[in-house]
């Protein structure tokens, strides 16, 4: 099996859909993988309890995803609300090497249980990130596509980047670029502490 | 996505099911869109909205279902190819015109996005196959329909153009069975250039012989021939529309009986024609799944994984849902010892139909699964209770 | 033709327009399917007469015919109009279809009262909203004559019908004030007491672009007339009324309560109760017409890059 689950959740307006769609974007039109893309709908997507799911299939020869579903456990979570966060369990991401990753935003979960005992746990306190620096919430977007770019392995710079040009205004284009950046160094950090943790 | 062209560009995109089923429409001709907004069904009014104007055709969000069925009708008398969209609520207000449409032969494409439940209220956005029921004897009055099934973005795209050359050829009501969940799916699709797709259309052209404007049983070929639609604003209409047996110039003097042999049989004869089926490791099985839609896609998973198990099982894929294909149900499961059939609805429409080919001789065990979709467990698990 | 109804002596009539109409010109059947006294032969004379007169195209001018006994003026229509028949009160809807698609054509819509006011309200208020460029007669005999004299939204109060034996008692709906309200720019009210308004007033329409709203009051002897005083609409007179079983005593009745619009001005509310204001409502030529604004707006939509 060479799927590669994805789920981000976290409240509607925070962009979950949005990234859910550059990573299906990145990953098929510009890395040619084969993926599909399932999002919360109707009253959940504008308020409430917002999710998005992505599957891509890392095997170049698939033409096609079978299940559109992301199955457990996945290889890839995004935690942006504390509501999403009491749902998760240790045992819904993947153990392996190079996989399995969390991210989590600090700046709207006050508690999140389950993440001592997630090894690969990155928290990036993305709203904050995103308001000092660039004055926007809507920032945070590029700020994860980064730290997911990084962590997830295949999606190249060039494709990340062309997908952020397709997605956002040609106006706010150099900031959406710097904080794609931003969040390229963050998950850039935390893998050097993982292997320096491991030496 | 603005183009002012009724092709997009060749190329791969990334499409949500609703948009992918519009621009298939439009690259089968589509000029007339009637729709009444409805959840799941919304994007493809609200697509259509731009992209229909931008090569001339028309989008009216019309003032309820019957009044976008209707307008639909109308379009099509004129020459248009016209469709609409829908879910299960909507669809029940429009099978009085579409039993009408149905007898008077008028073509059209209805794409219905089916929804959970009966009532309008609640979690409408869960995926439920529970319109099959309904749409294979749309309305009052006998006719023969033709449903097809689509179970990703790219099939949405390829089998809507199916679907009008389907309505052009066949002239009846031609359904898209789409769901909530296939028509909010993200996936790449890819869109061949003009250039073939225009080989692959049926357009409305006015026929060499004008005499003859509704179907009719030939006895010399000992067929059933079907004229191509009559266009209002031209020569070739008939001088009365008839609800009423009639024959192939419009005028009344047909028996009743031998009108409504015409109406099933001209689908029927041509079943062979109309009938898309797929076959997914079907050779040497034990168990076979008969599924269409959704479900499938969870098949070809928990297949995969019980192929490694040894388990012999195979898919048997209802590509055209309706009319169900007899002959070829019969000869796959021929010898097999247990038939799977795991549907998106309770009842199992098809697990009906496979029970009265088979006759009861094989055992048939239904998934039946209502608002969320199969998950691969679920039928791995049957397949290997059935192994035992 | 077999299955229409019976075929009475095939001689040609006197008159210069029968042998236009469908029955008569293609299968040499003169008669009609109306009951004696039904206004609906007079309605299909003058359109046949305004479509051979006028030299009207008609496959420019499709005729969408509902679900009523006006469905039976197939046999009177002019033989070359390009027929089609709706399901019931979805008549508007059909011709919003055709006019979309191919807005060269200007629908005539036969519509009638049961058909237009109720089961199809919805369709009518918003081709009159759109004010699509049509023609829809809506024929007024404020019973529902085809299924066997049952009440309809128009039927007059305390009159009697199959399905108010005791009387009529629901308030009834005025066509007219519907389509002022909805937008139609064109509107229209006659009786087949005055059928050379009523060319005058087809003749107008024709011409118009937008929406032309036509209502006509006609006579059912069979289902209202025989079963009513000819007192309705003038109640508070306290007249003794006699039975309308005959084509005169309705007409004449027709014409006692239709109320010409200048005249209807100075009347009061209770002198106005039950009669039928007639004469022209509205007439607003340079109104935007739907097909065209919208044909406006695809024009933006393909120049758009």
């Amino acid at each position: 099996m060479t799927r590669y689950e994805v789920r981000i959740s976290g409240f509607g307006g925070q962009g979950v859909i949005t990234l859910s769609k550059m990573i299906i974007t990145a990953s098929s039109l510009y890395e040619n993988l084969a993926a599909t893309q399932t999002e919360a709908y109707s009253a959940s997507a504008r308020g409430g309890r917002c999710w998005a799911e992505v599957v891509v299939d890392l095997d170049k020869e698939i033409k096609i995803i079978n299940y559109p579903k992301a199955l457990k456990p996945y290889d890839f979570l995004i935690i942006l609300s504390e509501e999403s966060a009491n749902l998760i369990k240790p045992e819904d991401i993947k153990k392996d090497e190079n996989t399995g990753y969390l991210i989590w935003d600090p700046s709207t979960i006050k508690k999140f249980r389950a993440v001592r005992r997630i090894e690969k746990a990155l928290s990036i306190p993305v709203q904050i990130l995103a308001v000092e620096n660039f004055g926007n919430i809507v920032f945070g977007n590029s700020i994860l596509f980064g730290a997911f770019t990084i962590l997830s392995g295949f999606i190249s710079e060039e494709s990340a980047i062309e997908t952020i040009k397709n997605f956002v205004p040609s106006s706010t284009l150099d900031k959406n670029l710097e904080a794609f950046e931003l969040g390229k160094k963050e998950a850039q950090e935390f893998l050097k502490q993982l292997k320096e943790g491991k030496d | 996505m603005k183009n002012n062209k009724r092709y997009l560009p060749e190329g791969k995109y990334v499409m949500m099911g609703n948009v992918a089923m519009a621009e298939g429409a439009l690259a089968a001709g589509l000029s007339f869109f009637g729709g009444y907004p409805i959840t799941p069904s919304t994007e493809v009014i609200e697509h259509l909205s731009k992209r229909l104007l931008e090569v001339g055709g028309s989008c009216m969000q019309m003032e309820d279902e019957l009044g976008s069925i209707n307008a639909v009708i109308g379009a099509s008398l004129v020459g248009a190819k016209a469709m609409t969209a829908t879910s299960g609520p909507g669809l029940s207000l429009m099978v009085e015109t579409i039993s009408m449409a149905a007898n008077l032969e008028i073509p059209f494409v209805l794409c219905d996005v089916q929804r959970i439940g009966p009532g309008s209220h609640g979690p409408v956005t869960a995926p439920h196959h529970n319109d099959l029921g309904l749409i294979r004897f749309a309305g009052h009055g006998e006719f023969q329909v033709i449903a097809l099934a689509p179970m990703n973005c790219q099939e949405l795209f390829d089998l809507t153009i199916e679907a009008f050359n389907f309505a052009e050829t066949y002239r009846c009501p031609v359904f898209i069975l789409s769901d909530a969940y296939l028509g909010h799916l993200h996936e790449p699709i890819y869109i061949p250039p003009k250039e073939e797709i225009i080989t692959r259309v049926i357009n409305r052209e006015l026929p060499q012989d004008y005499t003859k404007k509704f179907s009719y049983k030939d006895d010399n070929i000992g067929g059933y021939i079907i004229p191509k639609p009559p266009i209002i604003g031209t020569d070739y209409f008939p001088l009365m529309t008839l609800h009423l047996p009639h024959n192939y110039e419009g005028l009344p003097g047909v028996s009743a009986l031998l009108f409504m042999e015409i109406l099933i049989e001209k689908i029927k004869t041509n079943i062979d024609k109309i009938s898309i089926t797929d076959e997914y490791k079907l050779d040497d099985v034990d168990i076979v799944i008969i599924a269409y839609g959704l479900p499938v896609r969870a098949c070809y998973h928990a297949v995969d994984i019980a192929r490694k198990e040894g388990i012999k099982v195979g898919i048997f894929r209802l590509v055209t849902v309706w009319p169900f294909p007899d002959e070829k149900v019969k000869k796959v499961v021929k010898n097999v010892r247990a038939i799977i059939v795991p549907e998106l609805n309770y009842t199992g429409f098809i697990a009906e139909q496979v029970e009265r080919v088979t006759k009861l001789e094989t055992p048939i065990i239904k998934i039946p699964k209502v608002g969320v979709l199969h998950h691969p467990d679920d039928i791995l698990k049957v397949i290997r209770e059935v192994s035992k | 033709m077999s299955g229409m109804g019976p075929i009475y002596p095939k001689e040609k009539p006197d008159h210069p327009y029968v042998q236009f109409s469908t029955g008569g010109y293609l299968f040499g059947n003169y008669n009609s399917l109306f009951c004696a006294g039904c206004g609906y032969g007079i309605i299909g004379h003058i359109f046949t007469r305004v479509f051979e007169d006028e030299k009207i195209e008609p496959k420019l001018f499709p005729l969408i015919i509902g679900i009523g006994c006006y469905t039976q003026l197939v046999t009177l229509v002019h033989h070359t109009s390009q027929k089609f028949f709706a399901l019931h009160g979805r008549a508007p809807a059909v011709a919003t279809g055709m006019k979309m698609a191919n807005p060269k054509l200007k629908p005539i819509i036969f519509s009638g009262d049961g058909d237009c006011f109720g089961i199809g309200g919805n369709h009518f208020i918003h081709m009159c909203r759109r004010n699509l460029d049509c023609v829809i007669f809506i024929f007024n005999n404020s019973i529902y004559g085809m299924t066997g004299g049952q009440a309809a939204p128009t039927t007059l109060y305390g009159a009697e019908s199959t399905t108010t034996p005791y009387k009529m008692f629901e308030n009834r709906i005025d066509g007219v004030n519907l389509a002022l309200a909805a937008g139609a720019t064109y509107i229209a009210r006659t009786t087949v007491a005055h059928p050379r308004t009523l060319m005058k007033y087809f003749r107008k329409a024709l011409k118009h672009k937008g929406t032309s709203v036509i209502e006509v009051i006609t006579p059912c002897v069979t289902y209202f007339g025989r079963k009513n005083l000819d007192r309705l609409g003038v109640e508070y007179l306290d007249i003794i009324g006699e039975k309308m079983d005959n084509t005169g005593r309705m007409l004449d009745w027709i014409k006692r309560n239709s109320v010409r619009i200048n005249q209807a001005k100075f009347m009061t509310d209770e002198e106005l109760f039950n009669n039928y204001i007639i004469g022209e409502f509205r007439y607003e030529p340079d109104k935007p017409e739907y097909s065209e604004e919208y044909a406006k707006i695809q024009k933006i939509a393909m120049e758009e890059k």
